[in-house]
């Protein structure tokens, strides 16, 4: 697990400043879509071995959410943005 | 509804840290750490609607008015805190100028703040925050949030060697002890509320 995050807002802190939601690359299926969709973004996930995107909340910090982009093996932390600045989708 | 009224029920108003350990502890000599706590007053939570480009002025105004510093607690939001006890018309009075650019969360009565100054205050701070506090990356006039041992919390830089400590009211006493812990071994002077 990396150790030290870099929030854009308010510089580099420890991860227990941090609460980790989980793989940010899932998107939310429309309302109506099948149960199947449905169930693939609740329960699916790939759990890779290398870079993976994550949803954290810098919830002992600024309280916004960011998304961490790391490597599940090595620990290296390549980015660190606010979660605002991915496009709608 | 229940028969008690306010003739039963005597609301007495309590200082979040009253009984807290206080005088001159630790090392002896000059202390190197004097905490104090400071009036519960006014602290305003103000919270910009996002990208309103004219909030952070805004804010600004109302701290210089309130004859205070805006303290940033996260991007646009701020505090705004004082000594002086602020009736519920200001603060309505307030929010009625700011908004829709600002809402206010009044939360006077929710946290309270910790004076920590002397010589050796950031030594003394950072065994209990894990953000670099060094006047060149933490200069005067700078606030964050961050945790204080296992709390969030937020400190504000006022001098080289003065930062106030913002924390939730239930929190206050253990946040006070942890930094009696901190300081014993540069001495400190400890005052209690008035
Ligand atoms: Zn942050």
């Amino acid at each position: 697990m990396a150790s030290l995050i870099t929030c854009p807002h308010c510089g580099q802190r420890p991860k227990e400043e941090y609460t980790i939601k989980g793989d940010a690359g899932p998107k939310r299926p429309a309302p109506g879509a099948p149960e199947r969709e449905w169930f693939d973004y609740v329960y699916q996930r790939d759990n890779p071995r290398g870079t993976l995107q994550e949803f954290w909340h810098h919830s002992g910090g600024c309280r916004r959410w960011l998304v961490v982009t790391r490597d599940t093996v090595t620990h290296e932390v390549f980015s660190v943005s606010d979660a605002s600045e991915r496009a709608a989708s | 509804m229940s028969e008690v009224s306010q003739m039963d029920v005597a609301i007495l108003s309590r200082p979040a840290l009253a009984g807290v350990k206080t005088g001159r502890l630790g090392a002896s000599g000059a202390a190197g750490i004097r905490l104090e706590a400071l009036p519960e007053g006014f602290l305003l939570h103000l919270l910009a609607k996002p990208g309103d480009g004219a909030a952070a002025g805004k804010a600004e105004a109302l701290a210089s008015r309130l004859g205070t510093v805006l303290r940033k607690t996260a991007p646009g939001q701020w505090y705004v805190a004082g000594g002086r006890e602020m009736p519920a018309a200001e603060v309505r009075t307030i929010e009625a100028e700011l908004l829709p650019a600002i809402a206010i969360s009044d939360q006077s009565h929710g946290r309270v703040r910790i004076g920590a100054s002397g010589p050796a205050v950031e030594s003394m701070l950072a065994k209990l925050m894990a953000a670099d506090l060094s006047l060149k990356a933490f200069p005067e006039g700078h606030g964050t949030t961050l945790f204080a041992g296992h709390v969030a919390a937020h400190a504000q830089r006022f001098s080289a060697d003065r930062f106030e400590i913002t924390i939730l009211r239930g929190f206050a006493a253990d946040l006070w002890g942890s930094l009696i812990e901190a300081s014993l071994e540069f001495g400190v002077e400890a005052t209690g509320p008035a």
